[in-house]
């Protein structure tokens, strides 16, 4: 009986070890099968997410055919146009000042277009200082002797065009204003060391009528004043007009010739809207 | 001639004319502009014009002008108030002739200085031939005379 119950026991324990290896077992694959179904569902929502990614990549592509271009035009300023009204030797100048600097401020812009046009339409002319002057007598076609003076010139055009490039940069570096007026007084300067070609106007009434109504005509005098008494601060406007000297060519000139008005146009051209 | 001052100008049918300053008189700056034209396959020289320049003045621009003022010259003390280029002056009893022009400064001509220009001027002339000076002369007006003085850099001081 004591065997019997031992044998039975010890069965019993085997049986139930058994069992639970089993039900181990078993719990070990569930979990496994748990894992894979997991990762299963997982990859799906990866190439799903893929799939969508690679959608949405693929319809951005031909948007940009689809972008409507901003309506939106160049700023157009009113400016002159020196081309158009027989100024092409300032059309450089013109540039540099008026649409670089964008000064088109009134009235600075507009008489600053004044000077260009009378400088451009009148042969001012500046004599040489190392000019000689010959003195001839000559027999014109009338058979009648003249007596006429030669010398060689500069013209007041291209020397004004010079002293303006080469002043831009010690313009610039003072406040607008002053800078313009001091542009201004560039035309002055060069306009009181001219004569007229063929005129008797004398200089100071042009500049005169030029500066009257100008609100900032004290102060360029005021400059010019300055630039003769050879002040330090714009003793570059003075160096600019010797240094055309030496650059700007020479022109002959006889005195022979019949005097001729001075020509200042009475109607002020017609400002156009352009894009810089 | 100063040959280094010779320069060039053409005329109206394009023929290419020289110019060459010949000295009267290197103190009182009394020149001869000798206008010619050169003819090299001929091997010769026509005169076409000839003018008197004193100092920074063209007193004369025509040939006849020029002559003119050469017998003036060769006159001497025999001219009178009619003279057209120099007055007779008197000074210490020696005769001198004083050049009437523009200028500021009074220039005399001494008996000698006259004979000695009157007698380069007519050396000028050898070697040239001088019809064509009379058949057609060449005229400068002021303006081409401005532009070639100026062409030559002779407007420089």
């Amino acid at each position: 009986m004591g065997f019997l119950s031992n044998t039975l026991m010890v069965v019993g324990t085997i049986f139930l070890f058994y069992y639970l290896y089993k039900i181990y077992k078993h719990n070990l694959e569930e979990v496994a099968k748990e894992k894979e179904r997991l990762q299963k569902q997982n990859d799906l929502q990866i190439a799903l997410q893929n799939a969508m990614n690679e959608e949405i990549t693929e319809e951005v592509e031909p948007e940009p055919e689809k972008f409507y271009e901003l309506n939106t035009h160049k700023v157009r300023y009113a400016l002159y146009n020196p081309s158009f009204e027989g100024l092409h030797e300032f059309r450089a100048i013109y540039r540099l000042i008026v649409q670089d600097n964008l000064w088109i401020n009134e009235p600075f812009h507009t008489k600053f277009y004044e000077f260009l046009m009378l400088i451009n339409d009148n042969q001012f002319m500046i004599i040489d200082p190392y000019s000689k002057v010959i003195t001839m007598n000559v027999r014109d076609k009338y058979n009648k002797v003249q007596t006429s003076k030669s010398y060689q010139v500069y013209s007041t055009k291209d020397i004004v065009k010079h002293m303006i490039s080469y002043c831009m940069e010690d313009i610039t570096r003072f406040n607008k204003k002053d800078a313009q007026n001091l542009l201004i007084s560039i035309f002055i300067v060069a306009l009181k060391q001219s004569v007229h070609y063929l005129s008797k106007d004398v200089p100071q009434n042009i500049i005169d009528r030029m500066l009257k109504d100008y609100k900032e005509a004290p102060m360029i005098r005021n400059i010019v004043h300055m630039v003769e008494t050879k002040k330090e601060k714009v003793d570059f406007i003075q160096e600019a007009f010797y240094d055309a000297f030496s650059v700007v060519e020479t022109l002959p000139y006889n005195d022979s010739e019949v005097p001729k008005a001075l020509e200042i146009r009475k109607e002020l051209p017609q400002k156009l809207l352009q894009s810089i | 001639m100063a040959y280094d001052q010779i320069f060039t100008l053409t005329d109206d049918f394009g023929i290419e004319l020289k110019i060459i300053p010949v000295a009267l008189n290197l103190d009182k700056e009394i020149h001869l502009l000798h206008i010619f034209e050169e003819d090299h396959s001929a091997k010769k020289k026509f005169i076409r014009n000839e003018l008197v320049l004193v100092g920074n003045q063209i007193l004369t621009s025509t040939f006849s002008d020029t002559v003119h003022f050469m017998e003036e010259l060769n006159l001497f003390d025999i001219g009178n108030n009619q003279n057209k280029y120099l007055d007779i002056t008197e000074y210490q009893s020696t005769k001198n002739l004083k050049l009437k022009h523009n200028g500021d400064e009074n220039i005399f001509i001494s008996k000698s200085e006259a004979k000695a220009m009157y007698k380069i001027f007519n050396l000028a002339f050898l070697g040239y031939s001088v019809a064509a000076v009379l058949e057609k002369e060449f005229r400068f007006t002021p303006q081409l005379l401005t532009k070639t003085l100026h062409d030559n850099q002779l407007l420089l001081r």
